[in-house]
């Protein structure tokens, strides 16, 4: 059943994605044409395909969010709230279908952002010698014992991150559900108190025994000055910073997964013994 | 076998209005129900927490002697009173949704009804009227071969001509077994098609009986008795 909620889902967002992604990469497009075939001197059309270009790409992440955001109020909990809610399947689904969809139009969205950036610089980025540094500075960094592990904790950091995001979004609006009037307004204070709840949440975290030596390594102990002992003058103080760079980071997975587990149980709590459709 | 539809003690409040105030309710299998009650009587409330769009505040509602949960979605067809139809498909993508999530969902029998009734499967729902996309409902689920059907103000929105095919498309489309549960106020209009009433006022259950037994009991008919019941 899943795996129909998950059909069902992308056919309802890909008929938005898809050709927004291609107006993306069409006007990157007509910028690398204009610079290719204007005349010399010739700029105002190649300024306002930029700013064309510049407001598309920037539309695109808002309508990812909104995307997000309505996806989830409209087709749960408003009128078609009563066809998804009768089908015969567990609220969790709903909530993962959701969620997944979700997260990879975000992370799709970013690809195309960069493909486009990629098509408007294409003349300055394919040149032999720019290919061959760039090159160079990846082999190096890879070169560094380690740079694989930051690579996969930054992606685990980005995707736990971003799945905690969009939780909490739902559960806002899950919470703003309860309210019987201004579901909206009400929605939007569930999102600031959420907020400030998880900001204390990972302060206080930081203080429990066993994460302690994890945090301090990064923020010297000193929390209102956290990169107070971080200085990049020589090699020596990057590698000694190193270790608990790592811990940072996994201390932000691990607080991510957290608030992850958190936000999803209210949110499957709510939809599941306090619906209150409309 | 234990009875299609069975509470007790069932009340919802929200916040301290009380919406059902302790219902105490069977409905047997393989008849036709008419639960009916003034607006704000609690109709809906009752019918919504039949499937799971509500939880009780106190007591308990059985369907087929579960709670209601996935097992119950599988045998309940619900035609809200709102449109709930998703609106960028087109009918023939929402016939395919059903036949996905519904075992017992009948695709020939929907597209035959559209087809009766002059709907294109190629429209899309967002251009339909009002009543049009009621009819749609109503036909989506009339198609499944469910045990209890819970109809929620099935004729409310559309004229009388096809008040009359709506009628009589529950009537033919449901076997022997399965029963339906038709929640209204335009009674005179459903009295006919109905085995047993179900008058509900105020959240509480004021008279449950076969209308034979109004009929021949009290020489009236249903409406006249309704009337008499709700005079205000």
């Amino acid at each position: 059943m899943l795996s129909k909620l998950l059909k069902y889902e992308m056919k309802a967002t890909a008929r938005i994605f898809l050709p927004l992604f291609a107006v993306v990469l069409l006007s990157a497009t007509m910028n690398r044409l204009i610079t290719i075939f204007a005349p010399k001197g010739w700029e105002v059309p190649a300024v306002i395909s930029m700013v064309l270009y510049v407001t598309i790409l920037v539309g695109m992440f808002v309508v990812t969010a909104v995307m997000m955001i309505q996806r989830f109020y409209k087709n749960l909990l408003s009128e078609e709230g009563y066809l998804m809610f009768t089908l015969p399947v567990k609220p969790w689904m709903h909530i993962i279908s959701k969620l997944l969809l979700a997260m990879m139009w975000a992370l799709v969205s970013i690809a195309v952002a960069i493909g486009s950036v990629v098509i408007i610089a294409s003349a300055q980025i394919f040149k032999p010698e720019v290919v061959s540094q760039i090159g160079q500075v990846v082999s190096q960094i890879y070169a560094y014992e380690g740079a694989w592990l930051f690579t996969a904790e930054f992606v685990l950091l980005v995707l736990v991150g971003g799945i905690a995001k969009i939780l909490m979004v739902y559960a806002s609006i899950a919470v703003g559900h309860l309210v019987n009037n201004h579901k909206i307004l009400a929605s939007l204070g569930a999102y600031i108190g959420l907020s400030t709840i998880s900001q204390i949440l990972f302060t206080f975290m930081g203080l429990l025994p066993g994460m302690a030596g994890i945090k301090d390594r990064y923020t010297g102990g000193n929390l209102s000055n956290p990169m107070g002992t971080v200085r990049f003058s020589s090699a020596d103080n990057l590698a000694a910073i190193l270790p608990s760079v790592h811990g940072f980071l996994w201390y932000g997975v691990l607080f991510s997964a957290l608030l992850t587990v958190g936000y999803f149980i209210i949110t499957n709590m709510i939809l599941g013994k306090k619906l209150n459709l409309e | 076998m234990s009875a299609i539809l069975e509470c007790r003690d069932l009340t919802k409040s929200f916040g301290n209005k009380s919406a059902l105030a302790g219902v105490n309710l069977t409905i047997e299998r393989g008849q036709i129900v008419g639960l009916l009650g003034p607006n704000g009587s609690g109709k809906t409330t009752f019918i919504k927490l039949a499937n799971d769009l509500l939880s009780p505040t106190k007591g308990e509602i059985r369907i087929d002697g579960k709670k209601p949960g996935i097992e119950t979605k599988r045998i309940v067809s619900y035609l809200p009173e709102k449109t709930y139809l998703i609106e960028w498909m087109k009918v023939h993508q929402m016939i395919t949704f059903f036949t996905d999530f519904y075992e017992d969902f009948k695709a020939d029998k929907a597209h035959e009804m559209m087809a009766r009734l002059g709907i294109n499967p190629n429209d899309r729902l967002k251009t339909l009227s009002k009543g049009t996309r009621e009819k749609v409902q109503l036909i989506l689920v009339m198609s499944r071969e469910a045990d209890l059907y819970l109809l929620d103000e099935p004729i409310g929105g559309v004229d009388p001509a096809a008040r009359e095919y709506i009628l009589d498309t529950i009537l033919h489309n449901y076997n022997e077994n399965a029963t339906i549960v038709i929640s209204t106020h335009l009674i005179a209009d459903i009295e006919k098609i109905l085995d047993h009433v179900i008058f509900i006022n105020a959240g509480q259950v004021v008279l449950s009986s076969p209308v034979e037994t109004i009929r021949d009991e009290q020489g009236k008919s249903v409406d006249t008795l309704f009337r008499e019941v709700f005079r205000c």
